[in-house]
């Protein structure tokens, strides 16, 4: 039975809390918090540098409380030196290489000492040491020989390598630990580093050095306010599962007076605050009420969909440098169907990269030819034309190769082996990824105006892991992502990747092979970047991919902040350098 | 014969329903409306279609429609011209195009990012407006709601004729021959015992392989398969009942024993209800090759239950009627007396479960569509439709629709459903 004056009440209560809503005005009058509070989407895995392989832990925490030799400059990509004084001096020596860096005077640990050549050979010895978790950072450094350490002077250290472009990035990229902190019993100075890299046997036995990977693989040493300490200028002061981790600036640190050098020397919020929402929906939601000030959001339309939140445009702008990254359709070379060229070079006439880039990123990437991304300007070759969308020249190329539709039912056939063979071809990718749902719709359809007929199939990620590694998968999405050192393409692209590694495609020969080996050690720029360019021309030519686009950085940072220089090293920006503009009034400052 | 009589007894009986189901004016209206809908599931082909229903172009005339259905059988080919053109951009020398002059599969590329049905859109003419919007990648949302339409018919109407094929058997010899009422000698049922095994071993052990291979491929392949599994289970078994005979020698196997059917049913229902249906087809799914007939199959599969009870409640009732007794006074093999007298008497009330079991099946597969499963992504379904709009508020028409749909099929079958209940309802005479 309706009841009138329950309605009028119901109706008066909810006139009252919709004439109640009014947004907060933000802006000059509003105090904020001395901090940054960043979206994380998950928990930080850990904070030993050493041990975790997580990237957000890697890239968005832990170079603020640990430092390398070196660094990336986020806008840049160039190497900025921060615990070493300069770049290294580089010998060459046959097919040997000695790189010497010097470290920073001023550097100290938290306790006051300084920071010496003890520390950086201890570091690099927890990466060889026996059953530590290091396998993530391993292959980085996997060229360093030995360490020479010089008895009069504690600041000099020589890395004694084989010759490989990565030497200068991976040498410097490591980050310094304190030995004081994480091996007080100095346990790794039994072993010399060139017995641990060569895998000692008394080491691999060692009860005390059992008890040290111990620890150094334990939760204790990945989250423990105690124990994460390291030379930059934040400490872990919290770190609440499934809530939030709280960094704090050090008082008097020792790089506040280095400022002027480079990013990495710039530390002004009070608090780095990552808080961590596992839903995007929620997350944008908290972004526009101002809880979180950083967020990189994943989905695109939602991200687009933004700049229709009036709340959001007073707060916040976009900051969108591009990634380094790309994402492409593998194809498997082997596949009977997919083992001639002219067929792989079709399906690239087929796919409408630019539409895709429009429909799916709402334009906010750009194409790329090749592995090796069009940022990298010297080494990209920009004398490559991106294959075009082009129906017809992809019929006459599929003609060329014997696909004809013989039965009139619309499918193109070949006789392969004796048999009557239909072009009908699987596009696998993660289940739960609708961006790449959507590139596998598109690609459906103008395949089928060739007569190609384009089964979409989503797998659980661990299968289709699987699947790739068995080669099951004939066309499949992928995306990698890159560094800035000089491009080492042999993990993907190398035959002896193709078993269990990352060749999913199948791709290469012996040609490939050498010539992927000969960029490894070209160590001459310029030479080294034009066998970048033939093997670009090699990929677009043989295409072990449909290349597509390397995206932007679809990051959102608060109104309040200058200095947020963003560039292509992920996650974008350096967080600590965040300065608060004029105007707008903090907490505990005048 | 006395079946004259019966027939003429059943026909009072159907018009005397008719009657009753006619008071119930939400349950004929329900019927009408899902006429209608069932009309457009046939024909969404001649109302949602890129292809012209006829055309002239090059000097021949077409019937594009008709023709990919010839084509679909494998009974013509594709002209030479028509191959793969795409439809929408061809200009024709004449063409008659459907009500929506969109397939479901269509990507418009100048209204895709979720055009609103009320935003401007750029097309050619009111001719080719997007009446209720579009998606992501511009395809036609009213072009997908009249071909979900069809998916949702044909998943309600198929997985409830495989649940009542199932449910009837099962049910009927449950309800007609209780527990004591099917008996064989002792010899046979221990060669039948003997032989179960052998039975289990040849139709699905030795076959596992095959059967798995089969899931894999297709679930036609896989029925196809599992017919011929049930078939040697059958035979293994016959061979097992026919081999008794060699015992009947000892007098102590000559003796009779029954079959307890009964429990047999009664105990497989209590186990395939005890586990939860969506797991249950959201396990199988995750095992074998998307597609719309394997949802269709499963659904079946699982939800015969509820017929299996319902008809063996009524045949307990039926059996000890007078008609039953009279038959078998007459000497009337079991067989025709369950088949002839028995069923069609007792089945009135299974077309209420059905009638139930469409909106179920409907709502399962919106879900199991919903959460991205069970249909390959080229395949618009009304819980596509509706997962495409997760995520966003601002785009409301694409949630709508399908929403309404789905609400209002499943409400109208459940009010059928209803309608049915009362007519059928004995002690409802008025």
């Amino acid at each position: 039975m309706f009841n009138k004056s329950k309605f009028i009440w119901v109706a008066t209560v909810v006139l009252i809390a919709l004439s109640g809503c009014k947004g907060n005005k933000g802006g000059s009058n509003k105090v904020y918090k001395d901090q940054v509070v960043i979206h994380g989407l998950s928990d930080a895995k850990g904070l030993n540098p050493m041990t975790t392989s997580d990237a957000f832990s890697n890239s968005y925490i832990s170079p603020n409380i640990f430092q390398q030799l070196l660094n990336y400059d986020h806008e840049t990509m160039n190497l900025v030196p921060v615990l070493a004084k300069a770049r290294p001096q580089l010998v060459q020596n046959g097919d040997m290489a000695e790189l010497t860096f010097e470290l920073r005077e001023e550097a100290v640990w938290d306790n006051g000492q300084p920071v010496t050549t003890d520390d950086v050979l201890f570091t690099v010895k927890t990466i060889f040491c026996p059953k530590a978790n290091t396998d993530n950072v391993k292959p980085g450094v996997d060229f360093i020989k030995d360490i020479k350490t010089y008895p009069d002077n504690n600041r000099k250290i020589t890395f004694v390598c084989s010759k490989h472009i990565g030497m200068e990035d991976g040498t410097g990229g490591i980050p310094i630990i304190p030995e004081y902190i994480y091996d007080s019993k100095k346990v790794l100075r039994k072993y010399t580093i060139a017995e641990l890299i060569s895998g000692n046997s008394k080491a691999n036995s060692d009860p005390e050095i059992n008890e040290f990977a111990d620890f150094f693989n334990s939760e204790k040493s990945n989250r423990d306010t105690t124990i994460v300490m390291g030379s930059g200028a934040y400490r872990l002061v919290s770190f609440e599962t499934g809530q939030r981790l709280i960094l704090e600036k050090k008082k008097n640190w020792w790089g506040d007076k280095l400022a002027k050098e480079n990013e990495y020397f710039e530390a002004y919020p009070k608090r780095l605050v990552f808080e961590t929402i596992n839903d995007f929906n929620t997350a944008l939601t908290a972004l526009v009420d101002e809880k979180l000030d950083f967020i990189y959001v994943t989905p695109v339309k939602e991200y687009v969909e933004l700049d229709n939140s009036p709340k959001f445009k007073q707060n916040f702008v976009k900051s969108e440098p591009q990634m380094l990254a790309y994402q492409a359709i593998g194809v498997n070379g082997r596949d009977k169907v997919l083992t001639d060229q002219k067929v792989r070079q079709a399906l690239c006439y087929l796919t409408n990269v630019d539409q895709i880039i429009e429909k799916v990123l709402y334009g906010k990437g750009i194409r790329t030819i090749g592995s090796i991304l069009p940022m990298k300007k010297d080494a990209y070759n920009s004398g490559i034309t991106p294959y075009p969308y082009d129906v017809e020249k992809a019929k006459a190329l599929l003609a060329e190769a014997g696909w004809n539709d013989s039965d009139g039912d619309g499918v193109l056939d070949k006789v392969i082996d004796g048999q009557k063979t239909k072009f009908e071809i699987s596009y696998s990718y993660n289940s739960g990824n609708p961006l790449r749902e959507t590139v596998g719709l598109l690609i459906q359809n103008s395949f089928k105006q060739a007569g190609i007929k384009l089964e979409i199939k989503a797998l659980d990620w661990a299968l289709y892991l699987d699947e790739l590694k068995k080669h099951n998968c004939q066309l499949f999405y992928q995306g990698w992502v890159k560094e800035p050192r000089p491009d080492d393409e042999k993990q993907i692209f190398h035959t002896s990747s193709a078993n269990g590694g990352s060749n999913y495609m199948n791709f290469g020969n012996a040609k490939t092979d050498a010539l992927l080996e000969q960029i490894r050690a070209e160590l001459d720029v310029t030479k080294r970047n034009e066998l970048y360019k033939q093997w670009q021309q090699i990929e677009h030519d043989e295409v072990p991919y449909i290349f597509l686009y390397v995206q932007n950085f679809r990051n959102c940072v608060h109104k309040r902040f200058e200095n947020t220089g963003a560039g292509p090293v992920y996650p974008g920006v350096w967080f600590a350098g965040f300065k608060v503009k004029e105007g707008y009034k903090v907490e505990g400052r005048e | 014969m006395g079946d004259s009589n019966n027939t003429d007894q059943r026909q009072d009986y159907w018009s005397y329903v008719k009657r009753q189901f006619k008071k119930n004016k939400r349950a004929v209206i329900s019927a009408y409306i899902v006429a209608v809908m069932a009309l457009i599931a046939i024909t969404a082909d001649f109302l949602a279609n890129e292809k012209p229903i006829v055309c002239t172009y090059k000097g021949h005339t077409y019937f594009p429609i008709f023709k990919e259905y010839a084509v679909d059988l494998g009974i013509a080919k594709w002209p030479k011209d028509l191959l793969n053109i795409n439809w929408t951009d061809t200009k024709f020398d004449f063409a008659i195009r459907p009500i929506v002059p969109y397939s479901p599969t269509t990507q418009d590329f100048f209204n895709s990012g979720f055009v609103s049905p009320f935003a401007k859109q750029s097309v050619a003419s009111t001719r080719w407006r997007h009446w209720l919007g579009t998606e992501g990648i511009g395809r036609d949302i009213l072009a997908g709601l009249i071909h979900g339409t069809r998916i949702a018919f044909t998943v309600g109407i198929v997985s409830m004729s495989i649940a009542s094929l199932i449910g009837i058997l099962l049910g009927s010899l449950a309800g007609f021959f209780g527990d004591n009422r099917i008996k064989i000698s002792r010899a046979s049922m221990l060669m039948g015992f003997i032989f179960l095994y052998f039975a289990w071993f040849y139709a699905f052990g030795s076959r596992s392989y095959i059967l798995s291979d089969a899931i894999g491929k297709s679930i036609v392949s896989f029925l196809g398969q599992l017919l011929i599994s049930i078939g040697i289970f059958i035979g293994a078994l016959f061979v097992g009942y026919a081999s008794g005979f060699i015992l009947k020698i000892i007098p102590f196997f000559r003796k009779k024993t029954a079959i307890p059917v009964d429990i047999i049913v009664q105990r497989l229902i209590e186990i395939l209800v005890s586990i939860p249906r969506l797991f249950l087809i959201i396990a199988v799914i995750a095992i074998s090759k998307p597609g719309i007939m394997l949802v269709m199959v499963i659904i079946g599969l699982t939800s015969w239950t509820e017929i299996a009870r319902f008809i063996r409640a009524e045949l307990l009732r039926v059996r000890s009627l007078e008609y039953i007794e009279a038959s078998e006074a007459l000497g009337y093999s079991r067989t025709r007396i369950l088949l002839k007298h028995a069923i069609p008497n007792a089945i009135s009330p299974v077309l209420i479960t059905v009638a139930f079991g469409i909106a179920a099946a409907i709502l399962i597969e919106s879900s199991l569509s919903f959460l991205g499963l069970g249909v390959p992504p080229e395949i618009i379904t009304w819980g596509k439709l509706l997962s495409l709009a997760r995520g966003s508020a601002s785009q409301l028409w694409v949630a709508i629709f399908p929403g309404v749909a789905i609400f209002l099929t499943v409400t109208l079958f459940n009010l059928i459903g209803e309608g049915l209940t009362d007519a059928l309802d004995p002690r409802q005479k008025k």
